[in-house]
């Protein structure tokens, strides 16, 4: 089952944040009433907005790319885009499934472009996990996070979307423009790799 | 039996419960078989599900919002005022309350419920143009008077919500009606109560 945007508040960066379900009516409501707000032009209803899911964007931005940095740029960028085109949003989908999809839409696109490939190879010494600020998660988490951040791209992106995200084969090569079978390839290798790398 | 070169591959989909009848029976009889095969199948199946037991979401470092936010007033906004003068939007920002007000307090027998809804939806106006006019004229505010402006302004809206939630349960709830238009009402005041204070301070 696909994961749930959950809000969020804290103060460290790299904290695990839990918060209280985000389907309650409640939620539901406060959300709506945001999202219609921040489609007006309200930017404290659009900050509100990135204070209830920056957590979640972040945490897939920071999986998919396996680079603190990179998920940083990615996370921001994700954000501008909302803004852009948040009047453009209407309503067929929740907001959450929306955003979630923007947020893979703009990792790969950023993938595919040349631009951003050459600026990735400034960054091969950046973090990745290990350094991130905040409390330590605990070792089978952090070694599993670590281990699918040192996965070859192809390989991360269709076990985060797969394993941690619960995407279908069939949705991740319609988002990723592969074929389902390489999907499940990817899947099949990542897998392993991650097998590999935790046995050690 | 079936190679474990030709097993291994379809272990994926049998944890997975994606695979067919056929090639899952070949695969459940290759596992009864193979060890080496069962170990894999047990050793992807842990890695599965610690993935999908990893945290949804991680607190992004703080200055991810302050980039977004350096970026903002250059980026398009989702609906772009259509005055240019702040007093101009003010005054009509006013006008459309005042007239609201009018009509809830003066109309012809409207069912509460719709003159509720009239009321809510021209405070909510109201409210957006008069946030416009602040942020253009954030600047003319003292640091410390915007940041006590925006707290109450967090305060407010989270009552907002409370109540908007509450009626959502009981529509047509009276009481609760009256409160959400208190809150509301109490959000144009400190947006009205801003805004002039920032004219004062310029």
């Amino acid at each position: 089952m696909r994961r749930r945007l959950a809000p969020v508040a804290g103060s460290n960066a790299g904290q695990t944040i839990g918060i209280p379900p985000a389907d309650t009516a409640h939620a539901h409501a406060f959300m709506n009433e945001t999202v219609r707000r921040a489609q007006d032009g309200d930017p404290e209803a659009f900050r509100a907005l990135y204070q209830a899911h920056a957590g979640r964007v972040y945490a897939l931005c920071l999986r998919l790319t396996g680079r603190e940095q990179e998920a940083v740029e990615h996370t921001q960028d994700v954000f501008i885009r909302v803004w852009e085109r948040l009047a453009s949003f209407r309503g067929e989908s929740a907001f959450t499934t929306w955003l979630h999809r923007l947020t893979v839409n703009e990792v790969l696109q950023a993938r595919r472009s040349a631009g951003r490939r050459s600026a990735r190879l400034t960054l091969e010494d950046d973090a990745v996990l290990q350094r991130h600020p905040g409390p330590a998660p605990a070792a089978p988490a952090r070694d599993l996070e670590q281990a699918i951040a040192a996965l070859p791209p192809g390989a991360r992106t269709v076990f985060v979307l797969h394993d941690v995200e619960g995407y279908q084969h069939e949705e991740i090569a319609r988002l990723t423009g592969i074929a389902e079978g390489t999907s499940k390839a990817q899947l099949h290798r990542a897998r392993r790799l991650l097998r590999e790398n935790l046995d050690r | 039996m079936t190679p474990c070169t030709d097993a291994s591959p379809l272990l994926d989909e049998y944890l997975d419960g994606t695979l067919a009848a056929g090639p899952r029976a070949e695969v459940e009889a290759h596992l009864a078989a193979c060890a080496a095969c069962r170990a894999e199948l047990e050793a992807i199946g842990r890695i599965s599900t610690a993935a999908r037991a990893l945290p949804a979401a991680l607190q992004p470092p703080d200055a991810v919002w302050a980039g977004i936010a350096s970026r903002l007033p250059a980026a398009a906004a989702p609906r772009r005022p259509t005055a240019n003068f702040p007093w101009l939007r003010l005054a009509a920002a006013l006008a459309l309350f005042l007239g609201g007000y009018a009509i809830a307090r003066l109309g012809p027998g409207a069912p509460a419920t719709d003159a509720f809804a009239a009321r809510r939806a021209e405070y909510t106006a109201a409210s957006i143009e008069l946030t416009r006019t602040l942020r253009q004229d954030a600047g003319a505010l003292a640091p410390e008077t915007r940041l006590v402006v925006e707290r109450n302004l967090a305060i407010i809206d989270q009552a907002i919500g409370e109540a908007e939630a509450a009626l959502q349960s009981d529509p047509g709830n009276g009481a609760l009606e009256q409160m959400v238009l208190a809150r509301y009402e109490q959000r144009l005041a400190l947006l009205r109560h801003a805004t002039l204070s920032g004219r004062r301070e310029s």
